[in-house]
């Protein structure tokens, strides 16, 4: 079994490129990547930051002629497929080790364009739920999200990195202090009802923030997220008149192209006196366009100009870092051996099913010719199933400890010659059929 | 001992500015509030100096440049210090501080020589060079923050933190526009006592001097700009630029009319 991965991320593509790369619905994607035989299950995670598909396959060299065909050519709307020459950078390939040890370093927000911030979980989260709906998350990709999250639960409550992030919210506050001197008597445009709205409107209230609006496609759940905020609620159309009243606009919606154009920006300034307005763009694709910075009074900053902010503070949080990598190594060398204890299963169920074979097939010719039946065949059956168990125990028990270490694997070699599990000729081979059936 | 308070109160100056300065480049916020105290240390051994100098001779001629410059620094420290209670503009500092000091030691290096009595007027010269100093002073915090601004905002719109200390882009038009219009008033007012200091003395409104000349086609210029403020509704980095100009202008005619004559 082969972990690959293949994705882009902020470190690696531009936000112009990324934003091509919006997965919205999920679940189609999954289910068409995971029709191929080639590749047993797979993942896809789709955030702001990141897209990244991971696939499980017994046959890597096909697997990844697949993934990247499906990367390069399925992924992209066909009007935002990039050229060879633009996307090629822009990718990163991992197998194996590699590979798993990226998804719990990306579920523990260590490889975060803003390090140790929470939501890259959720999103992880969504990403693996969404594949287990659609049936192409399997046991093996099960289990390495489940000990990413669980990895993430201790990188959370071992190291400050949490403490020590540098949210999205929290740099659009500090952004603002630079241009207003205080965010009372300012106004708030939030364009959006997702969680990253939600934050970025629980630190600006925080920071003394009195006015707010919320806007929104479904005005429902605007209004769910105004009347916890103590905001107002609003549809999109009346987006022209809140511009107008906005000092700090912050918008992370979903959709095809821009929603606030210069021409609608530029119409709103005139009603404002030019008053500054600073507007925080974490859509992707992005909800305003990037012309609109050269506005005199308009000061705007997308995903990428925010991770710029980050870099910025990386220096206090490297030592952080550097325990949360210690626990992601450690955590990933755990899942590495869960997963090549594997390896006995296929070698343990036959010796099993072989010496069940044998077993049931002597007693019956013993039974047939002591003619006992009822409690005196039960009694029989019992003792040579303890005698079988108690036989295989410890061979078998030292099987599965051993496997993931290097004699481990030697062990298994010998325990299939000794015990002659390879030669379909020997006794109770015929079980193996059945065996594989199940 | 006047001159031994002007020459404590440069070291003041010069130790607010350094602070200042080292504040702004280690992105360390304290260090301006450290530099604000310094200024206002200094504006107070300023303000004692002056008062002995009046000791030392009642009417000491503020009409010698180097006394107006001195004159000019205190004003513009006071007016600034003034505005910190209400606009949060502390990074200004790394202006003022060092202008300030530059202003009072001009004085100390020019040879103070106050002219003979009879040639100066009691009320309107004194009058006259106390508002246009004032003007002057309060005209350059306006230049100051404009400057600030166009460097703040211009960081803003190319995504760079490099003067983070800075004061927000509202506080600097804030105490630009409150500045322009204190200053142009101030300057207005000491150009109207100038006339009448003339009348008094020449017999005229107006003298065709280099001084006087500048001087109103300055004043002209931060009209200008006071106007585009409050009544044109000019954006606030555009009126920062024009204050900023207008201001150097002036600065230049002044101490360049005032050198020549």
């Amino acid at each position: 079994m082969n972990l690959l991965l293949l994705g882009m991320s902020h470190r690696t593509a531009s936000l112009d490129l990324r934003e091509r790369y919006a997965v919205g619905d999920l679940g189609p994607a999954n289910e068409k990547l995971a029709a191929d035989p080639d590749i047993e299950e797979c993942v896809i995670l789709s955030t702001c930051n990141r897209v990244e598909v991971l696939v499980l396959t017994r046959r890597p060299a096909a697997a990844r002629v697949r993934l990247r065909s499906f990367v390069e050519r399925e992924l992209p709307s066909a009007e935002g497929r990039p050229s060879p020459a633009e996307l090629e950078p822009a990718l990163y390939e991992l197998s194996d080790a590699d590979a798993a040890r990226h998804v719990f370093r990306v579920a523990c927000s260590v490889d975060s364009m803003i390090v140790g911030e929470p939501q890259i979980l959720g999103q992880v989260k969504d990403a693996y739920r969404a594949a287990v709906a659609t049936g192409s998350c399997g046991p093996i990709l099960s289990r390495l999200y489940q000990r990413a999250f669980s990895t993430a639960k201790r990188v959370r409550n071992e190291t400050r990195i949490g403490e020590r992030s540098i949210s999205v919210a929290r740099v659009a506050v500090d952004l603002a202090k630079e241009i207003f001197e205080s965010l009372e008597d300012k106004t708030a445009l939030l364009i959006g009802a997702g969680e990253m709205i939600e934050l970025a409107l629980e630190r600006l209230r925080s920071s003394g923030l009195r006015r707010a609006r919320i806007a929104n496609r479904t005005p429902a759940r605007a209004a769910a997220l105004a009347t916890r905020f103590e905001a107002s609620a609003h549809g999109l159309a009346e987006l022209p008149e809140l511009l107008e009243q906005a000092d700090v606009v912050l918008t992370s919606i979903g959709g095809d192209g821009p929603l606030l154009t210069p021409e609608v920006v530029t119409e709103a300034l005139r009603h404002r006196r030019h008053r500054p307005l600073f507007m925080i763009d974490i859509g992707v694709p992005r909800n305003v366009a990037p012309e609109v910075n050269q506005i005199d009074a308009v000061y705007l900053y997308d995903l990428d100009d925010l991770s710029g902010m980050a870099e910025a503070n990386a220096g206090e949080r490297r030592r952080e870092v550097v325990r949360a990598e210690e626990i992601v190594l450690e955590e990933e060398q755990r899942f590495e051996g869960w997963l090549t204890a594997l390896a006995a299963v296929p070698t343990i169920r036959t010796l099993r099913a072989r010496a069940e074979a044998i077993r049931t097939a002597e007693l019956e010719r013993g039974m047939a010719a002591l003619d006992w039946s009822g409690a005196h065949r039960d009694a029989i059956e019992g003792i040579t199933r303890g005698i079988i168990n108690k036989l295989l125990h410890a061979p078998l028990a030292r099987l599965r400890q051993e496997v993931d270490r290097e004699e481990g694997l030697a062990h298994l070699e010998a325990a299939r010659v000794l015990f002659a599990l390879d030669d379909a000729r020997a006794p109770g081979a015929e079980a193996d059929q059945g065996d594989e059936d199940e | 001992m006047g001159l031994l308070f002007h020459q404590l109160t440069a070291a003041v100056y010069l130790l607010a500015a350094v602070v200042a300065v080292i504040g702004v480049v280690t992105r360390k916020t304290p260090l301006g509030r450290v530099a604000v105290l310094a200024l206002g240390v200094g504006t107070l051994f300023h303000f004692c100096g002056f008062c002995l100098l009046h000791l030392e001779d009642p009417r000491p001629s503020m009409t010698s440049l180097p006394m107006a410059l001195s004159f000019m620094s205190w004003i513009g420290a006071l007016v600034y210090l003034v505005l910190l209670f209400a606009v949060r503009g502390q990074g200004l500092i790394v202006i003022v501080a060092p202008a300030a000091f530059l202003g009072c030691v001009a004085a100390l290096l020019s040879r103070y020589s106050p002219r003979p009595v009879e040639e100066l007027h009691p009320l309107w010269s004194h009058f006259h060079v106390l508002l246009s100093s004032a003007g002057l002073a309060t005209l350059g915090i306006a230049a100051g923050a404009g400057l600030l601004y166009v460097i703040h905002h211009r960081a803003i719109k190319r995504k760079r933190r490099v003067v983070r200390t800075l004061p927000p882009l509202e506080s600097l038009d804030r105490v630009n526009t409150i500045a322009l219009g204190v200053g142009f008033l101030l300057l207005t007012l000491g150009l109207f006592t100038g006339i009448l200091w003339v009348h008094e003395t020449e017999g005229m409104l107006w003298e065709a001097s280099i001084h006087a000349s500048t001087t109103l086609g300055a004043w002209l210029l931060c009209g200008i700009a006071t106007f585009a403020r409050f009544s044109l509704d000019l954006g606030a980095r555009q009126v920062a630029f024009l204050s900023a100009t207008g201001f150097a202008v002036l600065a230049f005619v002044v101490v360049g009319a005032g050198a020549l004559s």
